[in-house]
């Protein structure tokens, strides 16, 4: 007998794999509660990650915005001015490699066409680009004094990264600035409509009936309303003699007031397919009150939803603060934000000749993309369990 | 067996794995079976006994992280050529000759109809797509020709409901028009996987005495593939039984209701719930289904089995031993009946 | 014989389908005046097809559901009847405890976020009966019982199969002590190795906790395993109810009938010989006149169109809604048993 499984054993050979999952993985994987899960597999969606790394570069630059910034966002050159903007090279025209990069010095050029004298950037000069260097002072928040910025030229000449607009100011330090705005208006702007749309969103989906029937029918009212007229009717309220304090918190609420339509949907229809499922119902038969059905087994099921709703809402706010400040019913300078820096960027001749002076569009797009992806993993990775059924 | 001319469909040494995240799991693991003209085979077995992907595997509707490692399954049909069998697994999945044979000469019906019909076309549209891509025929025809299918399925009102949308069907009725595309082609084989599990008794009871006839009626063979030993005892002519991707045992319908063999049948078949063992314990199965990630060594049933012989069943496969022309069960137990075939 | 636990009467569910805003609503019949009693420690199982309104019925007596109508009154040992039909939720919470369900889909009535220990234990903390240690101990105790392994009440029910998934479940319903359990379909999901576990399992902890069931399935054979008398419903009434080797043996209803016959036996020498049933179950926002079986019906006569059948009595404790229950003569899965035992062996 021994001898016949010997020969089946060879005639068929041993195809089962076996498993490569070592028992104390498996155990953690089993007590994994659904953050780590949805970590998971918010790991495995590589552009997701790339959105967020990217998200969190643009917000530690708009947090530490006066360190990152070479200049403040005021100070101006008055010898370089509409300056084409200075990329540090680690080889230069010889053809020999430095480390760190270097940065080409400043002269100026008379152009024959509009016989104006012009910056340019003078290839014969190279100024070593350092980190942690003296510049500037400042006031870190408010608080923290220092003059200690993240990059410079030791020599303590000014460096322009994105060149300079048509005042001689740093257009990359302008956008550093602008960042810490911008992003505040959307942080803010979301909060508002998160909070409204979660009063709303809740009402309309754990009430039904005849409520959610009335405001389902506002929020499309709402949202049939094309957004740009009206943003730019209700910032025309705003009243011009307000200060740029005031006006930033105007816009920024009545971004907020008109953003939260698709919040509300989002909870409303995720409430109402909650409250079907068994484990609810396994509740409410468990003896759960109303309170405990909803802030122990809807709101962890749900929260996951909430920041995805919200990191996707994130792009819609940015944009809008952006599109009103362009056409100048938003924020107003002094205030820099992206949508500021870009509305000095309408000049046609300006845009001909320095095409620099767009370079905060790249950020705004920045801005979106990384929000979106993040929004897209977070939403794939939002329901761990899915799959398994 | 039967003559080899008798025999439609040959599965041989067949292995499917499946891709999931640098694990490799193997769904089905070299498991051979013919099936003969005008036969019903049932294929029983558990969750995660591959018995589905089985079925999956000889249309090649695979999801896409599957992979057919091994194996062959040849079709014996005269068309291309008469007497050269079609190799399915060398042809490509969305092949122009796989997507001909699909719905062709195999046909297939599904647990959730519904998934299987197009929510924007008719179901007489849907049939007569079918009829026009496997038979000659003025679309006028096609549409009478499906009229009369669904006359055939036992659809009331065919003129009526050929007009219809799945959706405006019950589930009953939209299994019934799902076979009536599947018997467009004029099928030579009918794959049906779970098609009554969805279904109430009294429907389901409908759809199998329309299977049955059918099948009397055209001769075409079925691959019915279950979970349920009821509805397998009372279609198949014979049966397979498919556990952890392995087939444990084989034979007629009777051979495995009254004789079975292999412990997992004997266990199966006395844990179904029946009118004699009523006030009884019901027979279980000690232990649990091994989770795919971890496949046991030698006879995949060792670990439940309650005549295991340590040492010799979680080491080498179990052999196959041969009770009948038809009767088969892999199983050490049975070495004497093994060794008297080799 | 045993006193009742819970007594139905005349309970009716009305589910409202608006076809338009501004139309007036019209009305699933979903439970149509359904009236029983269970007596404690006994299993009723009640059987039906989909939209049969046996699931709701379930949801309507532990009052996941509130009631268009009816009376549920459930008697406590020891203590005095209470009407559940008209209590509010809050009024309702201090006697759940004593009810609870098991449901059928073991992935959907585990919350996924939730361990094993919080989900067995839930009905303890949120009811407030148990505190501290008292609740680990009690969990471990339940868990054992239902035999799960202690040592994975860490886990998250992902890590779950179907079977244990639904030994979960099952510890959840039992750790409040109740003295009534609706059963929802609790094995039709599971394989037929583990329904066999299952099944088991519930007998065992009926025995153990003298436990009252209120058993739902659609699987005939099941229910006949497991119940001591059997219910069955069609388009939301009650058409026969009986102890179930009666029922089994001699239907009264013909609609019974046909389900039995349809019944594929897993023995390959019997064959299935289903009686067919004309058309499909109608819709239960019209439902047809007189008997809701008539259309379907094969004994059909003129009476069943024009008048609704009573649920009558026509052996003791064998109850039919047919208006020729006493006349036809109906066959039943078996041999009844007094047959039986007059054949000689």
């Amino acid at each position: 007998m021994v001898d016949l499984l010997r020969r089946n054993r060879t005639a068929t050979p041993q195809t089962s794999p076996v498993s490569s999952r070592k028992p104390p993985r498996q155990e953690t994987f089993y007590t994994a509660s659904q953050w780590r899960l949805i970590w998971w597999r918010f790991r495995r969606h590589r552009l997701a990650v790339v959105g967020t790394t990217v998200l969190i570069i643009l917000i530690l630059m708009a947090v530490f915005a006066d360190f990152v910034a070479p200049l403040s966002p005021t100070s101006r050159s008055t010898t370089y001015v509409l300056g084409p903007p200075m990329i540090p090279v680690f080889i230069d025209d010889e053809g020999e490699f430095h480390f760190p990069p270097i940065i080409y010095g400043v002269t100026t050029e008379r152009n024959e066409e509009t016989l104006r004298r012009e910056p340019k950037l003078d290839t014969s000069v190279e100024r070593p680009l350092h980190f942690f260097v003296e510049g500037e002072p400042y006031r870190l928040w408010g608080i923290i004094e220092s003059n200690i910025h993240l990059f410079g030229t030791p020599d303590g000449e000014p460096l322009h990264l994105l060149g300079t607009d048509n005042l001689g100011r740093d257009i990359f330090s302008r956008t550093v600035f602008a960042l810490r705005v911008s992003l505040s208006v959307g942080l803010a702007g979301v909060f508002i409509s998160f909070v409204i749309g979660l009063v709303i969103g809740g009402i309309s989906g754990y009430f039904g009936g005849w409520i959610d029937f009335f405001i389902q029918r506002l929020i499309e009212l709402i949202m049939s309303i094309p957004t740009l007229p009206l943003w730019m009717t209700l910032a025309a309220i705003v009243p011009r003699d307000w200060n740029a304090l005031q006006s930033y918190f105007a816009i920024t609420i009545l971004l907020g007031l008109l953003g939260w339509t698709g919040l509300a949907r989002d909870i409303r229809s995720k409430l109402i397919s909650l409250r079907e499922e068994d484990y609810i119902v396994a509740a409410q038969l468990g003896g759960s009150s109303d309170w405990r059905i909803i802030t122990r087994h809807m709101l962890p099921a749900f929260t996951s939803y909430i920041i995805v709703a919200i990191s996707l809402a994130f792009p819609g706010i940015i944009l809008g603060e952006t599109a009103l400040s362009f056409l100048g019913f938003g924020l107003r300078p002094p205030v820099v934000s992206l949508g500021v820096l870009l509305e000095g960027g309408q000049n046609i001749r300006t845009i001909a000749q320095s095409l620099w002076v767009l370079a905060p569009t790249i950020f705004v797009i920045l801005i979106v993309l990384a929000f979106s992806f993040m929004g897209d993993g977070l939403r794939d990775a939002a329901d761990p369990y899915a799959e398994q059924r | 067996m039967g003559a080899e001319s008798d025999v439609l469909l040959k599965v041989e040494d067949l292995r499917v794995t499946f891709g999931i995240e640098k694990t490799v799991i193997t769904a089905v693991d070299g498991i051979s079976f013919d099936v003969r003209r005008g036969q019903i085979l049932g294929v029983v077995g558990e969750s995660g006994s591959g018995k589905s992907v089985t079925g999956q595997s000889i249309l090649r509707i695979l999801p896409k992280s599957a992979t057919i490692q091994h194996g062959s399954i040849r079709l014996f049909v005269d068309d291309p050529k008469p007497g050269d069998p079609i190799e399915i697994t060398r042809l490509a999945p969305n092949s122009r000759q796989m997507e001909r044979l699909r719905g062709g000469r195999i046909a297939m019906i599904f647990q959730e109809p519904m998934a299987s019909f197009s929510p924007v076309h008719t179901i007489g549209n849907q049939i007569i797509e079918a009829i026009l891509l496997h038979r000659r025929m003025s679309k006028a025809q096609a549409r009478q020709a499906a009229i009369s299918l669904l006359e055939r399925v036992g659809i009331a009102n065919p003129g009526r409901r050929v007009d219809q949308y799945a959706f405006e069907l019950s589930g009953g009725m939209r299994q019934r028009a799902m076979i009536a595309i599947a018997l467009a082609g004029q099928p030579d084989l009918l794959i049906a996987d779970e098609p009554t599990t969805a279904l109430d008794v009294t429907i389901q009871a409908q759809i199998l005495t329309l299977l049955k006839t059918i099948q009397a009626e055209t001769g075409m063979a079925i691959i019915f593939i279950t979970h349920d030993l009821g509805v397998i005892a009372q279609l198949a002519d014979e049966i397979v039984v498919m556990y952890l991707g392995k087939i444990v045992e084989r034979g007629t319908k009777y051979e495995i209701f009254d004789h079975p063999k292999h412990p997992y049948t004997v266990n199966l078949l006395d844990a179904v719930v029946r009118h004699e063992n009523r006030g009884q314990r019901l027979a279980t199965i000690p232990g649990k289904i091994p989770s795919p990630y971890e496949r046991p060594a030698g006879c995949a049933f060792h670990t439940r089995c309650t005549r295991k012989i340590n040492g010799v069943c979680d080491q080498a496969l179990p052999p196959t031993a041969h009770f009948s022309a038809t009767h088969t069960a892999d199983c050490v137990l049975y070495v004497d009946e093994a060794n008297a075939d080799a | 014989m045993p006193e009742t636990l819970l007594a139905v009467r005349n309970l009716k569910k009305y589910f409202p389908v608006r076809t338009g805003w501004l139309q007036p609503a019209e009305y699933v019949r979903a439970v149509d005046d359904v009236s029983f009693t269970i007596r404690r420690g006994e299993t009723l199982g009640l059987v039906g097809e989909s939209g049969s309104g046996k699931t709701t019925v379930g949801r309507t007596i532990l009052r996941a559901i509130a009631p268009t109508a009816g009376e549920i009154v459930i008697t406590l040992s020891g203590e005095d009847s209470i009407d559940l039909a008209p209590l509010t939720r809050r009024d309702i919470r201090p006697l759940r405890q004593h009810m609870q369900m098991i449901f059928q889909d073991p992935y959907a009535s585990l919350s996924p976020r939730m361990t094993v220990r919080d989900i067995i234990a839930e009905p303890l903390v949120a009811g407030k009966l148990a505190s501290g240690d008292e609740i680990d101990r009690r969990v471990r105790d339940i868990a054992e019982r239902c035999r799960l392994n202690v040592e994975h009440l860490r886990r998250f029910p992902h890590a779950f199969s179907g079977g244990q998934r639904q030994r979960i479940g099952i510890a959840r319903a039992l750790i409040s002590n109740p003295s009534f359990v609706v059963c929802d379909e609790p094995v039709s999901a599971l394989d037929v190795s583990i329904q066999a576990e299952i099944l088991n399992l519930l007998e065992d902890l009926q025995q153990e906790r003298g436990l009252t069931y209120l058993f739902i399935a659609h699987d005939l054979s099941v229910v006949e395993h497991i119940s001591d008398r059997v219910a069955v419903m069609y388009l939301g009434q009650i058409v026969e109810l009986a102890p179930t080797q009666q029922i089994f043996a001699v239907p009264h209803h013909p609609y019974t009938e046909a389900l039995l016959s349809s019944v594929p036996e897993p023995d390959p020498h019997i064959e299935m010989q289903p009686i067919p049933l004309k058309g499909e179950i109608p819709n239960p926002v019209k439902p047809p006149s007189g008997c809701y079986f008539h259309p379907r019906c094969p004994y059909v006569q003129d009476k069943c169109r024009a008048e609704p059948p009573l649920l009558r009595e026509y052996q003791p404790g064998h109850f039919a809604a047919c208006h020729f229950a006493d006349e036809l003569q109906l066959v039943g899965r078996y041999t009844p048993p007094e047959a039986a035992a007059d054949s000689p062996h």
